[in-house]
């Protein structure tokens, strides 16, 4: 998918497979196609070759078909904040085709799962961030998507907005299939079952979140002793040790990070045992989401 | 299930007009100029006397009549008015791209040539509404203040704004398809209309073409035979934009 005038392509051969009924965080840098993706995805942008096929069909082909399939939430989304949050809801319902009664009823069940039934009535221009946000949830829920398009939504809201929007998207995993664009990692990680990174419109990873970080696991653990005595003899015992190596030192704690070919720890661990050294506590450090996407996105 | 979609956009749009008192405020401009009309000009030579004697000059104007009071409206509704409706309805779709609402409504199953139908019928509601209202006030003022006038010389007269200002709407519903921002779409309406107001001269047979709309005003008023040929080319043109807002909206991809 080409921009008009540019060499480069936007998305370059993006090839997404997405589970269904899970949360799917698609992660990038700034510019790298996060939100191009998405607009294709939601058919509010065109490209010049390949097919999105969403629940067997092929969007392109049946686009107001399509639209009843999906709900979405843009960057930022405007939405007729003259209306009330109410108002918004049924006519969003009247959309879909339900029937005023229903459209009413639907309303108050969505405002009610976002927690917005006390502002009900009043104008949306009048909600905080988070409550828009949460509306707009609401709004991309309430025709039933199979798959719902959210595109930054916790990027411009204060950390309790942020957590009241993270809070419903958890909420509704297993209804559709939350379909996710971030640039906050620690959105990602907290609350989707499978990411992909993309970067300059190519995909570097696409997996579940346990099996990205298993993968990306570097054999860094962190240790700590229980006084300065076992610190001392620790020092000299892993000096010149081509196995492992250690990378920060803080006050009784240390991280080290082992050679690939380490399958276990228990050589190590011998070692210190049988040197007398009295160990507080040994973890293997699991690789955050961040050190995968650094890893996998700095050149 | 499109004309049940096509009711409920075009009820949000009439909702829209009134609850962000757009709509309101192109009705009662109208109507306020159309009540200051018949009355400015009824006061006119007493307001000419006024200034006159405080720059000790002599201004003698003729007793106004009901021709004036109209020519006054005509004015006012085809010059000020007309500027002040471009100010207000120049975003009336640019604007939802700049903001994004399109977006809200395009991600759902809404075909765009309804959305598009909506608004120039929103347009058509307000504006046929705006001209009733001017047409009863222009009447009961003028003919409280000059006397007895014809109700159907000045429904006829108005027919024929009602055309012209549903030309400039519609120009200015198109342009504000054709552009997302605000700005741009608001100079293009008063370019076209500025050319429009112009162009009469331009043709030898601008009595065709919809430019010449606003000449049966006055022909309505001496009386003559009038000739439907600018109606007729009007409504072509007004159909035509909005062939071409829905074809242009069609092709728009929220970039």
């Amino acid at each position: 998918m080409y921009y008009k005038g540019e060499k480069k392509p936007a998305l370059d051969n993006l090839n997404l497979e997405v589970p269904e009924n899970c949360i799917f965080g698609f992660l990038g840098p700034n510019g790298a196609g996060k939100t191009t993706t998405i607009k294709i995805l939601t058919g509010l942008m065109n490209y010049n070759s390949g097919d999105v096929i969403i629940d067997g069909e092929i969007i392109s082909k049946h686009k107001i078909e399509f639209r009843k399939k999906i709900g979405y939430l843009g960057q930022e989304q405007k939405m007729f904040d003259w209306m009330t949050g109410l108002e918004l809801l049924k006519f969003t319902a009247r959309i879909f085709g339900q029937s005023k009664v229903e459209a009413k009823n639907s309303a108050e069940k969505y405002l009610e799962i976002s927690g917005l039934s006390a502002a009900a009535s009043k104008k949306v221009k009048t909600y905080s961030g988070g409550m828009k946000q949460r509306l707009g949830i609401a709004q991309a829920l309430i025709g039933n998507p199979k798959i719902l398009f959210l595109d930054e939504p916790t990027s411009a809201l204060d950390p309790i907005g942020r957590k009241e929007v993270l809070d419903f998207i958890y909420s509704i995993r297993n209804k559709c299939t939350v379909f996710m664009c971030t640039h906050i990692l620690a959105d990602a990680e907290r609350i989707c079952d499978y990411v992909s990174i993309i970067n300059e419109g190519k995909l570097i990873e696409q997996n579940s979140m346990s099996n990205i970080k298993s993968k990306y696991s570097s054999n860094l653990v962190e240790i700590s002793f229980l006084n300065d005595e076992d610190i001392s003899k620790f020092k000299s015992l892993v000096q010149n040790s081509s196995d492992y190596k250690i990378i920060e030192n803080n006050d009784s704690s240390f991280k080290i990070i082992f050679n690939k070919n380490v399958t276990d720890y228990n050589d190590f661990l011998n070692l210190l045992i049988n040197a007398g050294i009295k160990i507080k506590f040994f973890i293997e450090k699991e690789p955050t989401l961040e050190d995968v996407f650094v890893k996998l996105t700095t050149k | 299930m499109d004309i049940k979609i096509y009711f409920l956009l075009l009820q949000k749009e009439i909702r829209e007009l009134i609850l962000t008192q757009k709509g309101i405020a192109f009705i009662a401009i109208l109507a306020f100029f159309s009540a200051v009309s018949p009355i400015s000009a009824f006061f006119m030579p007493e307001i000419m006397k006024s200034i006159s004697e405080t720059q000790n000059l002599q201004i003698i104007l003729p007793e106004p009549t009901w021709l004036d009071s109209i020519q006054q409206y005509i004015k006012n509704i085809t010059q000020i008015c007309t500027f002040i409706a471009i100010i207000i309805f120049m975003g009336f779709i640019s604007k939802e791209k700049e903001s994004g609402t399109l977006v809200f409504l395009f991600v759902k199953p809404v075909k765009r040539d309804l959305y598009i139908l909506s608004k120039y019928t929103a347009i058509t509601i307000f504006v046929s509404i705006s001209a009733i209202i001017n047409t009863v006030v222009v009447y009961l003022l003028t003919y409280y203040l000059f006397g007895k006038i014809n109700f159907i010389t000045i429904i006829k007269l108005n027919f024929f704004i009602w055309v012209y200002l549903m030309i400039i709407m519609h120009s200015v519903v198109f342009f504000s398809s054709l552009f997302k921002s605000q700005i741009i779409s608001g100079v293009s309406s008063f370019g076209f209309y500025l050319l429009f107001s112009l162009a009469g001269g331009f043709f030898s047979f601008s009595e065709y073409l919809p430019v010449g709309v606003l000449d049966q005003a006055s022909v309505v008023l001496q009386n003559g035979s009038i000739n439907f040929w600018p109606v007729l080319s009007s409504f072509v043109l007004i159909i035509s934009f909005v062939v071409l807002s829905i074809f242009l909206i069609n092709k728009w991809e929220a970039k």
